[in-house]
């Protein structure tokens, strides 16, 4: 009796249970034909800084009332989504975003912001998701290489019809700021940040005992550095490469630049000519290929982090990585080996037309604006993105550690960490290029050329069957 | 309730109704998306916007990609030896432990059964770092054996990588299929065992001309799961190598969640995923089929 009785309850919570699965799935995808349909998401993910931002932003509101409208455009009122990857307890951009973001919430206590977060690494993925969804919401942040879709699709509205109208704020962004961003003439985007893609970071301890008097200034001398370095113990460069982007966005973008030029890339981008398997390119992953003997043999099992363990436990004596890596050093590296930390360029290589400051670099992600936010809404969103991207942000982003798409005016810099001032320095001197899987359609700079640089590495793969390979890819996608 | 038990239509309607329900929703989540998914592999969609249709030129392209080709390889690779892994050894297992000398069963049976219960890209990261060439216990092992000429780069040597990543998966669902298979054993009646004792039968005897035979159906339900499960497989390649070394271990699923979220092409993405649809439900009617023809 007893176990009939068990069975009875066991069988009703099953089903209770089939019911609520359910029903979890009818609410799923009931908002996909909302209205407003980023609504109930941004509430469920709205994330803790968020919270706080508007909790800040409640009980500041009396104070906030009482001032006059700020240059952040106090007194906005209206309400939109705001789809992000900044983390609320992140360094660098991160900070500088949410110290941006918190103090224009005080000052319009009238502008509901909600905000949608999913950190970076899958942050395509859930974009796209959200696209397929038609769940896109207010404000959102994308690479280059998904302009033409959201354009296309009249998705977006052009952000530079807004910029352009107020002087002041088409006056705050460093040249080059809106490369990324700039689709068949329009720029689309709002830039928040500028930094290079490749930056070689070294231990001047390890190369004293080598006995290497300082960074190289051509390839050959790093070479010759490598060989030393290999020959006392240590790994010369460190590579994590598991994800695939990084020997290939953050490495060989910039060494390619060293063979080709902008011209020649615009001219692949757009199919003007220029082929992946013209012989500078072919000579440059030939070149890269060379290096990749001096990169730890786990390179294509380890990823970024664990890259850049071998370099704080003295394993290693080098890496090249994007600028991020600086401010990643200055929070993670332990004391000893940050006080002999320095940055420089990658050597230029003799022969080949390209300079050391020819850099892969830019804005790479832009706030995009949706085409449906109008009204109030979209004036506050302006102010919003304003408020993130310029003035004051530029200033503190410095601060934080890292270059943003901003002027700034106002900036301290005698008070910059070292090494970040020494990094501030060289991004001074580089040559901005477009970073190839900013621009390229993702089947090829996100996928052939991150695929094929790991085989080229680890030896698996010929530099003329990867050129062969990418240029099909590219040809098939044009 | 039995069927003699329905005595008139009312009775019969109350029934079909009741069936109707989780018809209906089998129907909706599974049935539906299955025919969207056809849907959009003969569209262009990048995810936005309206479909366009484009016939099967999406099949055409994926067809004539070496790179399909590879992923195909790679994913029927390590569905044969996925499955001769797990169910293999789990048949092993179960046979041995229908000995009546062994001891702690319930004990070896909680053990080998505990990987199971672990998430695959959690035992995807354990194994990444028991291979890692630094500090991995496998290496570690081995020069602690005094074989360090046996040390290998394990995730990044393409002639091995993929043979490496089947391990974990082996490793974590063999005792699943064990207990489906002890289950099938426990139910075959012990008067036969008796008998078979009586007439001289050893034990590895009554493994292959009783125990085999009388579970045959429960193996065939452990291969067509193993094989139909091995063909999804995603997480412990994600954990282990992200597909590489270049698309060394990548597997129909990785390279149709490429398609579909990295390069927001959504048509190519169904496409791959109506092609694993038709290469499992081909590779369980074959096993089906050969596994049938032996039962008779």
């Amino acid at each position: 009796m007893k176990v009939k009785s068990m069975k009875k309850t066991l069988a009703i919570m099953l089903a209770a249970a089939t019911a609520l699965s359910a029903a979890g799935c009818g609410d799923a995808s009931t908002p996909a034909t909302d209205s407003e349909p980023a609504q109930d998401t941004a509430e469920d993910t709205t994330t803790p800084a968020a919270d706080t931002a508007e909790t800040e932003s409640d009980t500041a509101g009396d104070s906030a009332e009482a001032e006059s409208a700020d240059a952040s455009g106090g007194g906005l009122s209206g309400s939109f989504s705001f789809f992000h990857f900044h983390e609320d307890d992140g360094a660098g951009t991160s900070k500088a975003f949410w110290n941006a973001a918190n103090k224009f919430m005080e000052a319009n206590p009238d502008v509901n912001i909600e905000f949608i977060f999913t950190d970076s690494n899958n942050y395509q993925e859930k974009l796209t998701t959200l696209m397929a969804g038609d769940e896109l919401p207010d404000v959102w942040l994308s690479k280059g290489d998904m302009l033409p879709t959201f354009a296309d699709a009249d998705a977006i509205q052009p952000a530079d019809q807004y910029i352009s109208a107020d002087s002041e704020w088409a006056g705050a962004y460093v040249d080059g700021a809106f490369a990324d961003c700039t689709y068949d003439g329009t720029q689309w985007g709002v830039p928040f940040q500028m930094q290079a893609n490749c930056i070689g970071v070294y231990n001047e301890a390890i190369f004293e005992e080598c006995g290497i008097n300082g960074w190289p200034e051509t390839w050959t001398e790093l070479l010759e550095d490598c060989e030393k370095i290999k020959a006392a113990g240590y790994t010369p460069i460190a590579m994590g490469n598991k994800d695939q982007w990084l020997a290939e966005s953050a490495v060989f973008n910039t060494y390619a630049y060293k063979y080709i030029d902008q011209a020649w890339f615009d001219s692949l981008a757009n199919n003007g000519g220029a082929k992946f398997t013209d012989e500078a390119f072919v000579r440059a992953l030939t070149g890269f290929q060379d290096i990749a003997k001096y990169f730890n043999e786990d390179m294509n099992s380890i990823d970024q982090d664990e890259m850049f363990a071998l370099y704080y436990n003295k394993q290693a004596a080098m890496f090249f990585d994007g600028a991020w890596s600086v401010g990643t050093m200055i929070d993670n590296c332990p004391e000893d080996v940050l006080s002999s930390t320095h940055v420089g360029l990658m050597p230029a290589v003799e022969g080949e037309a390209g300079t050391k400051y020819d850099t892969a670099a830019g804005a790479g992600w832009n706030y995009l604006i949706s085409s449906g936010l109008e009204g109030d809404d979209l004036t506050a969103c302006l102010a919003f993105l304003k408020a993130v991207t310029t003035g004051e942000y530029a200033d503190d982003a410095l601060q934080q550690g890292f270059i943003s798409a901003g002027k700034a005016a106002n900036a301290d810099t005698s008070t910059l960490n070292p090494l970040f001032a020494e990094y501030y320095e060289l991004a001074a001197t580089m040559n901005n290029c477009s970073i190839f899987d900013c621009v390229l359609p993702a089947e090829i700079g996100s996928g052939v050329l991150y695929a094929d640089t790991q085989q080229l590495i680890a030896g698996t793969m010929t530099p003329e069957d990867m050129a062969a390979d990418c240029q099909s890819t590219l040809e098939a996608n044009y | 309730m039995n069927i003699r038990e329905i005595r008139n239509n009312k009775q019969k309607a109350g029934i079909y109704a009741l069936v109707l329900i989780p018809f209906i929703y089998f129907v909706y989540v599974m049935v539906y998306p299955l025919i969207i998914s056809i849907y959009y592999s003969l569209t262009k969609w990048k995810g936005i916007g309206n479909p366009k249709f484009v016939g099967l030129s999406n099949y055409t392209a994926m067809l004539q990609s070496s790179d399909f080709w590879l992923v195909t390889k790679n994913t029927l690779f390590l569905c044969v030896v996925c499955t001769v892994g797990q169910v293999g050894i789990a048949l092993v297992i179960a046979f041995l432990m229908t000995l009546r000398r062994l001891k702690l069963k319930t004990f070896h049976r909680a053990v080998i059964f505990f990987p199971v219960v672990m998430a695959p890209i959690v035992v995807g990261y354990v194994w990444r770092f028991i291979y890692n060439s630094n500090y991995g216990l496998l290496n570690a092992f081995l020069t602690a054996i005094g074989r360090s000429d046996w040390i290998r780069f394990w995730l990044d040597d393409q002639d091995i990588v993929l043979r490496m990543v089947s391990v974990p998966v082996i490793w974590q669902y063999i005792g699943l299929y064990m207990i489906i298979l002890m289950s099938g054993i426990s139910a075959i009646p012990q008067e036969v065992f008796e008998c078979a004792e009586i007439d001289g039968a050893t034990g590895f005897k009554k493994s292959i001309y009783i125990t085999l035979p009388m579970i045959w159906d429960s193996l065939k339900v452990c291969i067509i799961l193993c094989a139909g499960g091995t063909m999804k497989i995603y997480d412990h390649l994600v954990a282990l190598t992200n597909g590489g070394p270049g698309r060394a271990t990548e597997s129909l699923a990785m390279y149709c969640y490429e398609y579909t979220f990295r390069f927001g092409n959504f048509g190519m993405g169904a496409a791959i995923a109506v092609t694993i649809l038709v290469l499992a439900l081909l590779i369980s009617g074959a096993i089906q089929l050969v596994m049938g023809r032996r039962k008779d």
